[in-house]
C-alpha cells in the first residue's frame, strides 16, 4: 500500500493544534500523515513562527498539503517550500482595524484580570450561530503573545506570485479576521480559489465537518476549480 | 438499443422515500414512462408500517425530508411518524406520481431476458417488461420475529411493532415488549402510561442520549415558508452537525469517550436504582449498535408498573415468555420489537440476473454493489438502500438522493448513447468492495465489541453502513461514471 500523503496544520491565536483542529485534525489523520504545529515560544515574532512551520514542511516526505488557520494562515502564505497545495482558512491580507482592536481588549482585560475576558473573546471568534461551539480561548502567555502578534502581520507585503494551488476559506461572519481581508487574499494570490462557510472567525470549532468536506475534496483535486473560482456552498 | 419495445422506460420496485423520490425526479425532467410498484395499499414505506404509539423519527425534520421538497411547516424538531407519512403522500400527489403508482401490486419476480434486453416482471396485476429496473424495497421493511418455540401458539394478541394491531386495547393488560431497540424505546413509554404491567426483555442494553424536541413556533414557521434560504441554511447547519457524529464511528478516541460520558451522564440522571441502572449499561462501545435517543425512556424504565428483564426470550409456553436466564414472564400481549431483515432482503430471491443467478445467490456472503448501487451480472438495475448506502449519524434521505443523482446520471448517459445496456464489471464492483472494506476495518461497527445486524451474519462483513462522512458517499458515488461498465473501457478514478 502507498504512503498516505502528508498533510501540515498550523494554529491560530491559540498556537496549540489540538486546540485549533479538535476534529479536523483526527479525522485527516485517516487520509493523510499529518504534522500539528504548535507555537509554543514564549516571546514569538514572525521569522520564528516560520522557521516552524518551514521545519516542519521541510520534514514531511512529500510536498505536504499546507493549511493554516488564522494567524496560522497568514504564516503559512509566507512558506516558499515546494508544496502540493495550500488552505487558508480564516487569515487575512491586512490586519483590519477590528482585529486590533480586539488584540487590544484582549491585552487590556488579561493586564487587569477580567472577568469578562473568556466572554469578550467568544464573543469576538464565534458567530450567533455557532454559539454552542463557543468556548474559552485559552489565556496565557503564549495565547497574548500570539495576539499580540497578530495585530500587527501584514500578509501585503508578501510575494505571493507563486504560491501552490490555493483554497482560501472565509468565515461570512468573521469580525475578526474579517470576511473582506480574508477574500483579499484570494484577490492577492494568484492560483487561488475562494470558499466560504457560514461562520465566525472560529470557523474550526463552528463547521468543522463542512471544513474537513472542503479540505478533502480540495487536497484530492486541488485543480477541479480553475483559479479564481468561487467554489459554492453545498446544499444537502 | 433493444429490438423489443418494453411497456415502461423504468420500473420501480417500493413506494416508500426511495421510490416516491426517484419518481419525482423522473417526472420533473420530463418522463413519463415509469411505474412504481408498490405491494400496500398506500405509498409511504417505513411511515407507512410503523404507527405504533410514540413512532417518531430520530433525525431532525428539516433534514429528513427531500432537498427538493422543503417543508417549512415540520410541527418539531423531531417529526412524529405519521406527520412524515402525511409529508410523503402529499410530496407523492402534489408531484403527479398517482397515475404511476401501482398499490395492491405485489412483484413476486424479476429475470433479465437477454435476448430482448429487458426485465420481466412477475407480479399480481400480471407481467410487465421494464428497460431498467430500480429495487427501492427498502432496508428495513420485512419484520423479523424471534425463532423461539411457541411462538406461534401464543394465545393473546402478539404482533410487530411495524405491524402494529390498532384493534387490540392495552388498557390493563399485562404487556410483554421483546427487543430494547430504536422502536422499542419509543413504545414503552407509551405502552407504560396504560398497561397494568410490562416487561421488556432485552438482550444487549442500549446506549441512549437525551432527545429535546422542542415545537417550531409559529413565526419560525412562518419565517421558514417565507424566506426559503433560511430553511436551506437551517438544514445545511442540521447536515454539517450531524456529520460530527462520524468522528464516534471512526472510533476517533475522544469523540467516543464525549459520547459515551454523555449517554451514561444521562442514564446516571434518570434512573436511581443501581441494579437497575446496571442492567441499563451497555457491555460494548458506544456505537457499535444504533445510538438512541430518548428523554422518556429511562424514565418509563424507573416505573413500578414495569420490569427490564436482561435476557433473551428462549421459548413461549402457553402465556408465559421463558427467557434463556431461566425467568418466567405472563403476558396477555406480546409485542415483537424485533426488527428486521436486514442484511438479507427477501427480495433478493426473486430478482434474477444473466445466467439465471439470483441476487440472493450474487449476494451468498453479503450484499455487494458498485457504487453501493450497481450489482455485477444484473444489466440495467440500480439498487437503493441496498448495500453499504446506510448511515446511523444522518439522514437516510440525504444518502438516497445521491443514489437518485446516480441512477438519473445512468438514465441521461443511457439517453445520449442510444440507450446501450449497463451492467457494471465484476471488478469494479469488487474493487468498491475492498475499498469500503478498509473504510471499514477500523470503525466501531467492527472493533466495538457488539452484535450488531450492520453486519452480515455469514460473512462478518459491514454490508448495511456506509463506512464514512455522508457527504463522502455523495462525492463518491452521487454521479454516476460509465468507466465502471461492461464495453466501456477501463478508467476508475482512484481512491
Amino acid at each position: 500500500m502507498s504512503a498516505k500523503p502528508t498533510l501540515v496544520l498550523v494554529p491560530g491565536l491559540s498556537g496549540r493544534s489540538t486546540w485549533d483542529f479538535p476534529f479536523i485534525a483526527p479525522m485527516l489523520c485517516r487520509r493523510f500523515e499529518v504534522t500539528e504545529v504548535d507555537f509554543d515560544a514564549a516571546a514569538p515574532d514572525l521569522d520564528s513562527l516560520l522557521a516552524i512551520v518551514d521545519a516542519a514542511v521541510a520534514r514531511c516526505a512529500t510536498p505536504p498539503v499546507l493549511l493554516g488557520y488564522s494567524l496560522g494562515a497568514t504564516v503559512a502564505a509566507r512558506v516558499s517550500r515546494p508544496l502540493a497545495s495550500l488552505v487558508l482558512v480564516a487569515g487575512w491580507w491586512r490586519p483590519s482595524p477590528k482585529l486590533v482592536a480586539f488584540a487590544n481588549s484582549w491585552m487590556t482585560l488579561r493586564a487587569e484580570e477580567s472577568t469578562a475576558l473568556d466572554e469578550v473573546s467568544a464573543l469576538a471568534l464565534y458567530s450567533a450561530e455557532g454559539w454552542d461551539a463557543a468556548r474559552a480561548l485559552p489565556a496565557d502567555s503564549v495565547t497574548d503573545a500570539l495576539v499580540a502578534l497578530a495585530a500587527g502581520v501584514d500578509v501585503s507585503e508578501v510575494d505571493l506570485s507563486a504560491t501552490a494551488p490555493t483554497l482560501v476559506i472565509g468565515g461570512s461572519h468573521d469580525e475578526v479576521a474579517t470576511t473582506r481581508e480574508t477574500q483579499l487574499l484570494f484577490g492577492a494570490i494568484r492560483d487561488a480559489r475562494y470558499a466560504e462557510l457560514r461562520s465566525g472567525h472560529a470557523v474550526t470549532h463552528e463547521r468543522p465537518a463542512e471544513l474537513l468536506e472542503l479540505v478533502t475534496s480540495f487536497a484530492a483535486h486541488p485543480t477541479e476549480f480553475p483559479a479564481g473560482s468561487i467554489i459554492s456552498e453545498q446544499s444537502p | 438499443m433493444s429490438l423489443f419495445e418494453p411497456d415502461v422506460d423504468v420500473a420501480i420496485i417500493g413506494a416508500g422515500i426511495a421510490g416516491i423520490g426517484l419518481g419525482i425526479r423522473l417526472r420533473r425532467r420530463g418522463d413519463r414512462s415509469f411505474v412504481i410498484f408498490e405491494r400496500a395499499s398506500q405509498p409511504g414505506g417505513t411511515w407507512r408500517d410503523n404507527t405504533y404509539p410514540g413512532v417518531a423519527c430520530d433525525v431532525p425534520s428539516h433534514l429528513y425530508s427531500y432537498s427538493f421538497m422543503p417543508n417549512p411547516g415540520w410541527s418539531r424538531f423531531f417529526a412524529p411518524g405519521a406527520e412524515i407519512q402525511s409529508y410523503l403522500l402529499a410530496s407523492a400527489a402534489e408531484e403527479g406520481l398517482d397515475e404511476h403508482i401501482r398499490l395492491d401490486t405485489d412483484v413476486t419476480g424479476a429475470r433479465w431476458d437477454a435476448g430482448r434486453d429487458l426485465w420481466e416482471l412477475e407480479s399480481s396485476a400480471g407481467t410487465v417488461t421494464a428497460r431498467v429496473l430500480v429495487l427501492a424495497a427498502g432496508r428495513l421493511s420485512s419484520p423479523r420475529y424471534p425463532s423461539v418455540p411457541g411462538i406461534d401458539a401464543f394465545p393473546g394478541p402478539a404482533f410487530h411493532s411495524a405491524r402494529w394491531d390498532h384493534d387490540v386495547d392495552l388498557s390493563g393488560k399485562r404487556v410483554a415488549i421483546v427487543g430494547s431497540g430504536a422502536s422499542s424505546i419509543q413504545i414503552v413509554p407509551e405502552v407504560a402510561r396504560i398497561a397494568s404491567r410490562v416487561s421488556v426483555l432485552q438482550r444487549s442494553a442500549p446506549y441512549v442520549i437525551p432527545r429535546a424536541n422542542p415545537e417550531y413556533t409559529a413565526a419560525e414557521r412562518s419565517l421558514l415558508e417565507r424566506d426559503p434560504a433560511e430553511l436551506a441554511r437551517l438544514r445545511a447547519a442540521l447536515f454539517w452537525r450531524a456529520e460530527e457524529a462520524y468522528a464516534q464511528r471512526a472510533a476517533e478516541p475522544q469523540a467516543l469517550d464525549a459520547a459515551r460520558t454523555r449517554a451514561l451522564d444521562h442514564l446516571h440522571a434518570q434512573v436511581a436504582d443501581t441494579s437497575l441502572r446496571e442492567k441499563l449499561t451497555p457491555h460494548y462501545e458506544i456505537g457499535c449498535k444504533r445510538v438512541l435517543i430518548s428523554s422518556d425512556y429511562y424514565p418509563a424504565m424507573s416505573q413500578p408498573n414495569v420490569s427490564l428483564e436482561a435476557s433473551a426470550l428462549a421459548a413461549i409456553e402457553g402465556n408465559t415468555l421463558v427467557m434463556v436466564n431461566g425467568t418466567r414472564h405472563e403476558a396477555d400481549v406480546v409485542i415483537f420489537a424485533t426488527g428486521f431483515h436486514a442484511a438479507e432482503q427477501p427480495y433478493a430471491e426473486t430478482i434474477v440476473g444473466r445466467g439465471g443467478v439470483t441476487l440472493s445467490e450474487h449476494w451468498a456472503h453479503g450484499m455487494t454493489a458498485f457504487a453501493s448501487t450497481a450489482v455485477s451480472g444484473f444489466p440495467n438495475m440500480f439498487v437503493i438502500n441496498g448495500p453499504n448506502a446506510a448511515v446511523g449519524h444522518n439522514s437516510a434521505i440525504y444518502m438516497i438522493e445521491a443514489q437518485i443523482d446516480y441512477i438519473l446520471g445512468a438514465l441521461q448517459y443511457q439517453r445520449a448513447e442510444g440507450d446501450p445496456v449497463l451492467t457494471v464489471t465484476a471488478e469494479a464492483e469488487r474493487e468498491y468492495v475492498d475499498l469500503v472494506d478498509g473504510l471499514s476495518a477500523s470503525t466501531v461497527w467492527m472493533t466495538g465489541r457488539c452484535d450488531s445486524w450492520y453486519l452480515d451474519p455469514r460473512s462478518g462483513r459491514l454490508t448495511l453502513i456506509w463506512p464514512d462522512f455522508a457527504f463522502a458517499f455523495r462525492e463518491r458515488n452521487g454521479r454516476f461514471d460509465e468507466h465502471a461498465y461492461e464495453g466501456v473501457s477501463r478508467k476508475i478514478p482512484s481512491a
